[in-house]
């Protein structure tokens, strides 16, 4: 009996994303489809399409670029000297993504603040002109969000590595021994806080890439991020795209898990 | 470039709190107005708010008691695969139950707030196990064996020798957890089915409804209870670190 109990430890974490995969893999293939019968056809018809591959092929640009410009980001609030404001970087911790979407959407709409800014601004005077980035296909709102997000946890994380590795003191040696302040944090601090890092970037990375409501409030009508897509392809009320949205769904986990792999196997 | 990144932080809660406070912003004007509008009066919180902001807590709340009390009995086998804990957060929580909400429909959990406290405990509960996993340390594990051996039962061992240890451990298992179902949009959305309306699915509603100042002061009290974590546990994230040139 106690042989089996951390298998039965483990069945509420593993069986959801089992059941699910099963179940959306012959959902994808016909199989308990109220209008058709077994079928390879929907897989055809994703393979076939260059939308999905346009969706994945963006939904990976937008979280690279999101989880590098934050990296970066955070680490030259890290260079600078500590202050005071460090609660302050901190506080987007305590809104959720929702929240985010909604706030950066009045921020950067038409009608939004920097909207009105600029046209308050002589050289901004159409309202055209002023509307930033939100529907815009770069995903400029998008990863501009995500990167808000993203910095307080990176900067908490490199901080306490900073602490752990006593970079500083390290700094200060190399300093001593006549390295110039920048060329000691590239070629000292630098490599270490990278390292000690990978893995929280690329969790971060697959987050990113998992992140749902600040694309659906932020994001352009297409191309759209993969999780978006799929969503509207299973919520939408033409029953022929739902078996399409589930083999999304396979391609996304698969996905999701050959990224991850590498999280899975390194012990650290 | 700090103050560049400062200060768009500021604007960004700036504008949020303001947002909140106020109840018309119309289109030239670069600020929200704070002013009663026309109708004269003003509520702060209306009814369909209020209600969600006490079932999501009773949701948050149970679902974290569960999920750490769970978490903190089944971390304590060490399984090989633990890292296969971290699937659940890979995986968009909106995906997983996308393709769960077939299930929850056949046992009839569908738009219930059971089955979205439900849902939420497969993603919590691998935090917690994940969370609580370090703690269990040889040396607890041979404190438990004493206090059998000198007579005690499992509960006493439990309840007077483990559970004061693992208390901040717990606690902070508890608030991390909690901030998961408060902070979950996708489980909501898709097992509650527009029947369960906590506050994020809620701040969504009013964004759709173009009611941004509503939507604003959810986000707001969504808000708190993160910020009061954060400002407990501010010395714990941030340290005190010994910075050169300081």
């Amino acid at each position: 009996m106690k042989k089996y109990i951390p298998l039965l430890v483990f069945f509420p974490i593993v069986l959801p994303f089992i059941v699910g995969t099963v179940y959306s893999l012959l959902k994808s293939i016909g199989f308990l489809d109220p209008i058709g019968s077994l079928t390879y056809l929907h897989w055809k018809k994703i393979l076939v399409s260059p939308t999905t591959y346009i969706t994945i092929a963006y939904s990976i640009y937008i979280a690279l670029v999101s989880t590098v410009i934050s990296f970066i980001l955070a680490l030259t609030l890290l260079f600078h000297k500590p202050s005071k404001a460090n609660l302050l970087v901190l506080l987007p911790l305590t809104l959720p993504p929702i929240s985010v979407g909604f706030i950066f959407f009045q921020l950067l709409s038409g009608h939004g603040f920097f909207a009105r800014l600029f046209t308050k601004l002589p050289i901004f005077n159409s309202l055209f002109s002023a509307d930033l980035s939100t529907q815009s296909t770069h995903g400029f709102a998008i990863i501009m969000a995500l990167t808000f997000m993203t910095i307080p946890v990176f900067y908490a994380f490199l901080r306490k590595i900073f602490a752990e590795e006593r970079v500083g003191d390290q700094i200060q040696i190399s300093r001593e021994l006549g390295a110039s302040r920048w060329h000691s944090i590239r070629k000292i601090a630098l490599p270490l806080l990278i390292q000690r890092s990978q893995f929280l970037i690329l969790l971060y990375f697959v987050f990113a890439l998992s992140s749902y409501e600040i694309p659906l409030l932020l994001g352009s009508q297409s191309p759209k991020m993969i999780t978006v897509y799929i969503i509207d392809k299973i919520q939408k009320f033409d029953l022929a795209t739902i078996p399409e949205g589930f083999g999304l769904m396979i391609i996304y986990s698969f996905l999701i898990i050959l990224i991850g792999r590498w999280l899975f196997q390194n012990p650290k | 470039m700090r103050w560049v990144i400062l200060f768009n932080f500021t604007i960004i809660f700036g504008l949020l709190l303001l947002l909140a406070i106020s109840t018309q912003w119309s289109y030239p004007n670069l600020l929200p107005n704070i002013h009663a509008s026309a109708k004269g009066t003003f509520k702060l919180l209306d009814r369909i708010l209020l209600k969600s902001i006490y079932q999501s807590l009773l949701l948050s709340i149970t679902l974290a008691s569960l999920a750490t009390i769970f978490g903190f009995f089944a971390s304590r086998y060490a399984v090989r695969f633990s890292r296969l804990a971290l699937l659940p957060f890979l995986i968009a929580p909106i995906i997983l139950m996308a393709s769960l909400r077939h299930f929850f429909i056949t046992i009839g959990l569908n738009n219930t707030w059971g089955g979205v406290l439900i849902g939420q405990f497969f993603l919590a509960y691998p935090f917690a196990f994940i969370f609580l996993h370090p703690f269990w340390s040889n040396k607890w594990e041979e404190m438990m064996m004493t206090s059998q051996e000198l007579g005690a039962n499992l509960f006493h061992t439990f309840t007077k020798i483990i559970g004061p240890i693992a208390r901040p451990v717990l606690t902070l298992c508890f608030f991390h957890t909690f901030l998961i179902s408060w902070f979950d949009y996708g489980t909501a959305l898709i097992i509650g089915a527009g029947q369960v309306k906590t506050l994020t699915v809620l701040v969504y509603q009013y964004v759709q409804e173009a009611n941004i100042f509503l939507a604003a002061r959810a986000s707001v009290i969504i808000g708190i209870p993160a910020f009061l974590l954060l400002l407990i546990n501010k010395h714990y994230i941030l340290g005190k670190i010994p910075f050169y040139g300081s």
